[in-house]
């Protein structure tokens, strides 16, 4: 043991060749963030992959946070929901159904939204993520609908990769509390477990709407209604080449802004509660063809619970809610055997089996929505990759859609890249994809002045996109990417007035256009420095009038840097985020710069690793957009928080 | 040593002990080193058939990367007699002639025509099964690990020790 005692500062493989065998299994490396650097020069659009070093070294707790780190992406929260915009694209009100959501493969877009759950109603912790991929632009020639501006792919940690059991606590601001207890274990056979629970809970703080400030009858304050709290469980085990992963989460969160008109300063909250199983196998059929096939069962209830004046009645309370339950099955095989090509050809079917809605007064009852609905969707689709002479590639995918209700949707995209150097890769891009109404925009229907209409004529949205993309390699696994893009985007569901019955309705009316360029760099400077910087420009506008899309920042620049401290011992990230000014309405959501840090260590104490966070370290104010379901035009965001966090292994 | 010998190197003791020693160093460790000290590991646990073990040591690897580097620095090292010898090259490392040892990418396109008679195919990434490497290296978190593929090494007629099998993350 001597030799490992005297381990030099940087050990090179010579010292590290001197210790036991035994030893080099639990040595930590200095990992790598992009270690995907290879692969993602090939893939036809600009990927990006965030792996648990990042999670863990910015601290982040939701997706979210992560994917507000990413190039021209940013998060809008309205204290109750998280919705993910790309592009210059994140319209205020709709629910966050252009994004797909994929855990492990599995579908979690819900059969009634068509939501992507990216906040604290998320069904998975984070600290169980062992990599996030986000594949930028449109997506439907591979996944159909709701791959509108990208696809989201979540990757859970296996059994291995924990390794025993294993606790995490976290306290922070407003009452933050966080307790996890996971069971990891694998055996030489490839067999793997991954048992988790976790519970959170956090109460949030008395908040001070001016807007709902009226002298003698409200002081404005929401007292006791920002509060969050969920339990999530995961289990997962594989064999062989199948996977299973069930997973179980029930958030509910307190609403304090009375969105959708409720009264204010009355209990308000939407809970959450999602379940799924996924089964995935994968067997080599031969040398040269790979086969894969998926089935998964899905269910999201939503149920919110809130105060509206009723008639003569100035607060009676009101239950809104949903049931969706979905389950499909999918196959593709991969095939390599034809010389310089790669060829996938898949087909899915997926039955949405209950895409139920309904809203009743509870005392006395009224029911005022008892909405049941059902679709099958299926689709086959194809793609091909081939190497052509001359350092060039083609990558050609088309898919196949077909919905019960909505009809039919062909999407392809074509992309040729160009291996100028070997560092050197350029991409051209031609993408579609379409996005089929939900069933809330179909069919959410509540009668009244104020009310709602179905529109069962519904057809789907559609956006069709141009884009270059320049990529340098640097250094073994960093890489320097410029992006030009033009998005149209046509038939958009937007909601609007029926002049008729002056109800509100959602049609197929509205049609825009973006153009923007992103700069991004990802690199590692030795010694465990890690750079993630980029900058974004983008101009997205409606077609009709010429103006300026709401929740569209100009400008976003971000930077991602995780620094070494004292020899290695601990690692600083440190987090900025700076967004240009955004339309809300007639309003405006003022440009701001956010700065996050996140101090941890797993030397400090063996076996354990320790986490300080200071999230908003400059106390900022700022708001994003709200959408037409709030009074104000714009959502106050969170003020400075700390948190810390221990997680010890046994 | 001492510790080892005195505990059976059980799993959830060993690791423990080790990382306090290679923690009180407060080491930076490089993954490309880490990951040479496994691969010379490797060589010392893995026995290759008679008339493939004499003269020096080859271990073939793609040129100018960071692992070519780390590997070059064991050069003077020996295993079991023979001298450690790093051979770089621009070319599939599958294909030059008389390596011990060749380590490829996990972006190498998998071999059409099998394995390489006695060279112990190390892959840098990939799916252990599907790479056509015996050997496979895992990132998992900030820890590297090992799985084999009987398959391929009894294809290759390289032998492993106990010690690497009971080691190695995944046998298959």
């Amino acid at each position: 043991m001597a030799d490992a005692g005297a381990l030099p500062d940087e050990p090179n493989s010579a010292d590290l060749a001197a210790l036991p065998f035994e030893a080099l299994l639990a040595v930590p490396v200095v990992t790598s963030a992009s270690r995907f650097a290879q692969s993602i020069a090939d893939a036809p659009s600009a990927v990006v992959v965030l792996t648990a070093a990042d999670i863990r070294d910015f601290g982040w707790r939701t997706l979210g946070d992560a994917l507000a780190s990413l190039p021209g992406t940013y998060v809008s929260y309205d204290r109750n929901y998280a919705y993910l915009g790309a592009r210059g694209f994140l319209r205020p009100g709709d629910y966050d159904s252009r994004f797909l959501l994929l855990i492990d493969g599995y579908p979690t877009n819900d059969a009634v939204y068509g939501q992507a759950a990216i906040g604290t109603e998320m069904a998975i912790d984070m600290d169980l993520v062992e990599r996030i991929e986000y594949v930028p632009g449109p997506g439907s020639a591979v996944y159909g609908s709701s791959a509108f501006f990208g696809v989201v792919n979540v990757i859970t940690k296996n059994g291995s990769a924990v390794e025993g059991a294993q606790t995490s606590v976290a306290l922070g601001s407003f009452g933050e509390k966080k307790a996890r207890a996971t069971y990891g274990w694998h055996g030489q056979n490839g067999a793997d477990v991954l048992l988790s629970a976790t519970s959170f809970v956090r109460n949030g703080q008395s908040l001070y709407f001016p807007e709902f400030h009226m002298p003698g009858e409200s002081d404005g304050v929401a007292r006791g209604l920002d509060y969050d709290r969920s339990q999530q469980f995961l289990a997962k085990g594989s064999f062989g080449g199948l996977t299973i992963t069930a997973v179980h989460s029930n958030r509910t969160k307190g609403v304090p802004n009375a969105s959708f008109g409720a009264v204010f300063g009355m209990p308000d909250s939407t809970t959450d509660t999602q379940s799924f199983v996924n089964a995935s196998y994968e067997q080599p059929l031969s040398k040269d063809v790979n086969l894969a096939a998926q089935a998964y069962w899905g269910r999201w209830d939503y149920r919110g619970e809130g105060f509206y004046p009723l008639g003569d009645n100035p607060s009676a309370l009101n239950v809104d809610g949903a049931h969706a339950l979905w389950y499909g099955i999918g196959t593709h095989a991969t095939i390599k055997s034809l010389t310089a090509q790669t060829i996938v050809i898949g087909a899915e079917f997926q039955r949405n089996a209950r895409r139920d809605q309904y809203n009743y007064w509870l005392d006395p009852y009224v029911s005022a929505l008892d909405d049941h609905h059902s679709s099958n969707r299926s689709a086959v689709y194809v793609e091909d990759e081939i190497q052509l002479p001359a350092n060039f590639v083609l990558n050609a995918g088309l898919r196949h859609d077909r919905d019960s209700i909505t009809g039919g949707n062909l999407n392809p995209r074509l992309a040729l890249i160009y291996k100028a150097t070997p560092r050197d890769s350029i991409k051209l891009i031609y993408g579609t994809a379409y996005r089929a109404p939900n069933a809330y925009e179909m069919y959410y229907a509540i009668p009244g002045d104020q009310g709602q209409e179905a529109n069962p004529r519904l057809h789907s949205e559609h956006i069709t996109t141009r884009e270059v993309v320049f990529e340098h390699r640097l250094g073994a696994t960093g890489r320097a990417t410029m992006s030009l893009y033009q998005y149209t985007l046509r038939n958009v569901i937007s909601q609007l007035t029926d002049p008729d019955t002056g109800a509100l309705v959602f049609a197929n009316v509205d049609h825009a256009a973006a153009k923007g360029a992103e700069w991004a760099i990802d690199n590692e400077f030795g010694h465990g420095w890690r750079l993630r910087a980029s900058y974004s420009w983008q101009l997205a506008k409606d077609r009709a009038t010429g103006a300026t899309l709401d929740n569209s920042p100009r400008h976003l620049a971000k930077l991602n840097l995780v620094t070494p401290l004292f020899w290695q011992a601990a690692r600083l990230g440190t987090e900025l985020q700076c967004t240009s000014a955004r339309k809300a309405g007639d309003s405006v959501a003022g440009g701001y710069c956010l700065a996050n840090l996140t101090l941890s260590s797993s030397r400090l104490a063996p076996r354990t690793d320790v986490a300080l966070s200071l999230y908003n370290a400059f106390n900022k104010r700022y708001s994003d957009p709200a959408g037409p379901a709030f009074v104000a035009p714009t959502v106050y965001q969170q003020s400075r928080t700390v948190y810390a966090k221990m997680t010890y292994g046994f | 040593m001492r510790l080892i010998a005195r505990f059976r190197p059980s799993r959830s003791l060993l690791p423990m002990c080790l990382v306090l020693v290679v923690c009180s160093a407060a080491a930076q460790v490089q993954e490309s080193a880490l990951k040479a000290a496994f691969i010379y590991n490797f060589a010392i646990f893995t026995s290759w058939p008679d008339h493939a073990a004499a003269g020096p040591f080859i271990v073939c690897v793609d040129a100018g990367t960071p692992l070519a580097e780390s590997l070059r620095q064991l050069e003077g090292k020996r295993v079991d007699d023979r001298r450690w010898k790093v051979k770089e090259t621009a070319d599939d490392p599958r294909k030059t002639g008389r390596c011990s040892i060749a380590v490829i990418q996990s972006t190498a396109t998998q071999q059409t025509n099998g394995p390489v008679a006695t060279t112990l195919v190390v892959s840098d990434g990939g799916v252990s099964g599907k790479n056509g490497a015996v050997i496979t290296l895992v990132n998992e978190g900030d820890r590297v690990k090992f799985d084999i593929d009987l398959m391929q090494a009894e294809r290759t007629g390289v032998k492993f020790s106990a010690k690497l099998l009971q080691l190695a993350r995944n046998v298959i």
